[in-house]
């Protein structure tokens, strides 16, 4: 008689539920000791960054354009600001007159965190109009942009979108991370299931 | 108080006070070279001596210095960790002003 498939439903959902969030918890709780530091560097320079102030553009008139993404007059464009942590982790921040653009780099240890990264990114920056100041298209060499107007800053509090910027690319490489934890504790459940059969049926 | 230290924090002072003819110029080797003294200088520093440094330094030279931070932020190594603390500590003296005129200035380090 052909036993029962056991475990491949509710069982394995509730096993790799509650195995994810604790691991998810303990790696955050890791994770945020040595990311502290430069997230707060970065912080505080884009706080000096956002100092924007409407600029219409000196070259065609009646048009007002983000100078930072125009690159055309040098006067307008500030030094560009690069924060590394790591080879594979950095912050770059460009400023001008009017528009701030800030890339980051996240850290991609594998293959695999290599294509979830890239999946995650591009399926937030096709929504990028949701999130007002993403930028549709990274920086060359970067995961993720944003591209912070003086329009945005009229309208927003800075200290606000100061915080948004900071805990979404906390948010982005927790979610990363957990993505990678639960795939890895899913493919191993499933495998251990899965054998299991060829085990007792021996 | 070991004497033998004290010679790294007044070696940084000097690299910093040295540090505005090399700004001056576009020579970007000079620079390159400079900043790898500042940078050696700064690396045998310790927690304590750092916050000295910071406590005893004019304006002028705290702008000279996070200028150094920076450009030592710019490539990944073990200094990195150091140097997020030393930047915090530079602009809680000196304020948000000195990293507009890190932005800002065309005579960079």
């Amino acid at each position: 008689q052909p036993r029962a498939k056991s475990g491949t439903g509710h069982e394995v959902r509730r096993l790799f539920a509650s195995l994810d969030v604790q691991v998810r918890r303990a790696f955050s709780a890791l994770a945020m000791n040595t990311y502290r530091p430069y997230l707060n560097t970065a912080r505080s320079t884009l706080n000096a960054a956002l100092c924007l102030r409407n600029f219409p553009s000196q070259i065609v008139e009646r048009h007002n354009k983000p100078e930072v993404e125009v690159r055309g007059s040098k006067e307008l464009l500030l030094n560009p600001i690069l924060i590394a942590r790591t080879d594979q982790e950095k912050c770059l921040i460009e400023a001008s007159v009017n528009s701030v653009r800030v890339s980051f780099a996240i850290k991609q240890a594998d293959e695999i965190e290599r294509i979830l990264t890239k999946k995650f990114t591009s399926f937030l920056m096709q929504r990028s109009e949701q999130f007002v100041v993403m930028r549709r298209k990274p920086t060359d060499g970067y995961n993720i942009s944003f591209l912070i107007t003086h329009h945005h800053l009229e309208t927003m509090w800075k200290a606000k979108l100061l915080d948004f910027i900071i805990t979404f690319m906390e948010d982005v490489n927790k979610e990363i991370s957990a993505m990678r934890i639960a795939l890895n504790s899913r493919a191993r459940i499933v495998a251990e299931e899965f054998l299991k059969d060829f085990a007792s049926d021996k | 108080p070991d004497p033998r230290k004290k010679v790294w924090m007044s070696a940084v002072k000097g690299l910093l006070d040295e540090a505005p003819a090399i700004m001056g110029s576009k020579d970007a080797a000079a620079k390159s070279a400079h900043a790898t003294k500042v940078f050696g200088s700064l690396a045998k520093l310790s927690d304590k001596q750092a916050q000295e440094v910071v406590d005893s330094l004019e304006p002028e030279q705290g702008d000279i210095l996070l200028k150094y931070v920076y450009r030592g932020l710019e490539t990944a190594s073990d200094q990195n960790p150091a140097y997020f603390k030393l930047q915090a500590k530079l602009v809680e003296k000196f304020g948000v002003g000195s990293i507009v005129r890190v932005l800002a200035d065309r005579k960079t380090v």
